[in-house]
Formats: C-alpha cells, structure tokens, sequence
C-alpha cells in the first residue's frame, strides 16, 4: 500500500482510539506498529490529549517511484469520551491490519462499520441512574437519597443531551449540569421529603467530576507522557473548579 | 460489619453503572461487579489496618490490575475497558469535588485536608497500576522475545 495512505489509515484509527478514550500509549503503540507492519522503516509517532502527529521516513525500503520518501499528518481531535465498545472493535481491528495487510478501501469500509452502532441510550441512562443512586449510598446516604439521586440524574442525561448539541465549551456545558444537579439536590432539600443534601449532590457529582481522568493524568505522568499528562490535570483541575462553582452557586441562590 | 457489606455491594453496583456509561460490552460487565467489589473490600480491609490512604489505594489498585490483566488474557480484550470500571469506586471524585467546594468557599482548612486526601488518593491508585502493568511488561519480555508481537493490553 501507498505509505501515505499507510499512515492515513493507521491515523484513522488512532484518532478514533482517542476519541473513544484509549490512552495515549496506546494510540502511539497502536499506530507505530500499524505502520511497521507495512514498512520496516523508522516511524515518529507523538500524541496528546487532543492530538496526533506522525512521521514516517521510508527512504531505506523499496517503494514506488514519485511516493515522497518521508511521510507526515497530524491530527487534531476535538472532543474525546469513554467508548468501551469501540475501543475494543478497534483494538481486534488493529490487530487484523497488522496480520493480514488489508488494502485502505477495506480498512476504511471497517472503520466505518465500528462507527455506525451508536450505543443504546436506555443502556447509557441505566448507567446515570445506577452509579448516581448506588454512589449516593455509598458514601452513607439511605435509600431514599439514593432515589433521589436516580431521579436527579434522569434529569441530567436528558440535560446533557440537549446541552451537548448546543454548546461547544466543555466547561460551560459541565457547569450548566451541576448548577442543574445544585438546584435539583438544593430543591430536594427544602421540600418536605426528609433527606440528606449533601449525599444526593455527591452521587450525581460522581457522574461528572473527572475523578478517573485525574488518575489517568497522574498514571500518564509517572510513565513519562509529561505533555498529556499536564494537559489532563490541568484540565481535570479546571473541569472540577466549575462543578464546584455550579454547586455553590445553586446553594447561594437557595440560601442552604 | 454490615455498613461494610452494603458499602462493597454498593461499589459493585456503582461501578456496572460505570460500566453501562462507557458501553461495556454486556459480556463483561458480570466481571466488572466481581472485581470492583474485590477491590473495594481490599481497599476497605487495608483502611481499617493500617488508616493510611495512599497504601490503602495503592495496594486496592494493584489487586484490580493484576485481575484485569488476568480477565484481558482470558477474554482477549484489552486490559483497559476492565480497569477503568474497576478502580471507579477508588477514584478519589468525592474529595475531589469537596476540594474545590472549599476553595471557592474560601474554607483553607478543609482545602488542605480535602486536597491532600485527593492527591494522595489519585497518587496511590497511578502507583499501583504502574507497578503492576511494569511487573507484566518484565514478564513478557521474559516469556517471548519475539519482535513484532501485538501485546494483549
């Protein structure tokens, strides 16, 4: 296969990877063994949390003529999420280009494939209400918190739906959804139903506070990965700060 | 004893929720519940022994790695998707958040403690998974030296 369509493709790949929330060594892993198994030549690859950059020198292999001798493409990945599913489409994906040397048009055609199932949104919003209500209990609420919790974070899916589509900040959308779970839990609180605040608000903060991106970040740290790993705390960081701010708002609106 | 129970079953239940969020596929979500429960009583077990945070999160972590590199070996998937539900009830998201509730309430006290909890939390749970995975990669490296093996990881 023609190198530039190489790199293209296992880049295809990659960035999908990041979207879906590989981590960074693996995307690197990912695309440099794509490219070695098309070409025994020295492969760069760099990347961070919302980038790709790849560069191939093939100057010492045989190819054909008028292929440039050193091919490079970046990337830039706008938004990334947690995918699990498609993760783990793409990993057997990449293992079957690096077996088999498919020809691009079939790895495109597979790509494609992998991106058409959208998940199940009943699956996703049994997702929401399991972890918000069991999270409430465990960190000492009772059960009836832990409904709360489950009905708040109804709202916050169907919410977050509508915010995403809308807006592009992802600070302004995250701080839109705790002043929304603020003002659910605040409401909750001086209505007649005897709960407790405090627990309602940290289950469904568990939805959105970037506790395991924060972990990550601290992992991509101690493995070396200093770019992505900065670029993730600070930004986990920055992403806890306005959950903060839209709790304390809604508190401060409702004097609790 | 038994607001520990209900603490482990609750971490378990938790983290499938988790789970179901990334879009798990359905057939791993029974080992998500049996690890992340196993986890959290190691976690639980070692608060209770020793009150420290970071060996208590450390060694937790360690155990939800080593059983989520065994689950990937056996289901021939990467180790990640396990892992990542896994340590969800570890993750310090709790202190996190009230971190920065008492910095924008301008509490320094409670920042301080709520931050070192968090940091050392987040420190322990990285530790423990890289010890492990580094300890696998030693492994392999024994087992097969062949150049061009695409890792189970």
């Amino acid at each position: 296969m023609n190198p530039e369509l190489v790199v293209r493709s296992a880049l295809d790949i990659g960035e999908e990877m990041l979207i879906s929330g590989a981590e960074t060594v693996r995307v690197e892993d990912t695309i440099s063994r794509i490219c070695h198994s098309y070409y025994d030549c020295r492969v760069d690859v760099t990347s961070y949390m919302n980038a790709i950059f790849v560069s191939m020198d093939i100057s010492g292999c045989d190819h054909e003529e008028g292929c440039p001798s050193i091919v490079t493409q970046t990337r830039r990945v706008l938004s990334t999420s947690n995918d699990f599913s498609v993760l783990e489409d793409l990993n057997t994906l990449s293992r079957y280009i690096c077996s088999r040397h498919p020809e691009y048009d079939e790895i495109c055609e597979r790509i494609a494939g992998i991106k058409r199932e959208t998940p199940n949104p009943y699956k996703l919003l049994l997702g929401y209400i399991m972890s918000a209500a069991f999270f409430a209990v465990m960190f000492g609420g009772s059960w009836l918190d832990a409904l709360c919790s489950g009905l708040i974070a109804v709202c916050i899916f169907y919410l977050k739906k509508s915010v995403d589509r809308r807006l592009d900040n992802q600070l302004i959308r995250i701080f839109i959804l705790a002043l929304a779970c603020g003002v659910g839990a605040c409401l909750l609180h001086i209505s007649p139903i005897p709960v407790q605040m405090d627990m309602i608000m940290i289950g469904n903060v568990m939805l959105l506070i970037p506790g395991l991106a924060l972990t990550n970040s601290l992992r991509d740290l101690m493995t070396g990965d200093i770019v992505s790993g900065t670029l993730k705390l600070v930004n986990s960081l920055l992403i806890a700060v306005f959950i903060a701010c839209g709790f304390v708002l809604s508190m401060m609106i409702f004097q609790v | 004893m038994l607001s520990y129970i209900i603490q482990v079953i609750c971490a378990s239940l938790g983290s499938v929720g988790f789970a179901l969020l990334f879009n798990l596929r359905r057939d791993k979500i029974p080992y998500v519940t049996v690890g992340s429960a196993m986890g959290y009583c190691v976690y639980l077990a070692l608060m209770h022994f020793t009150a420290s945070t970071l060996i208590a999160n450390m060694a937790a972590a360690m155990f939800c790695t080593a059983l989520a590199e065994i689950y990937a070996r056996w289901r021939k998937a990467p180790a990640t998707l396990f892992l990542m539900s896994h340590i969800m009830p570890l993750v310090p998201g709790g202190s996190l958040f009230y971190t920065m509730r008492s910095l924008v309430q301008q509490d320094q006290g409670a920042f301080a403690a709520y931050g070192a909890d968090t940091v050392l939390a987040a420190m322990g749970i990285a530790v423990g998974i890289l010890a492990v995975t580094s300890a696998r990669y030693i492994l392999q490296s024994y087992q097969h030296n062949d150049k061009g093996n695409f890792s189970e990881k």
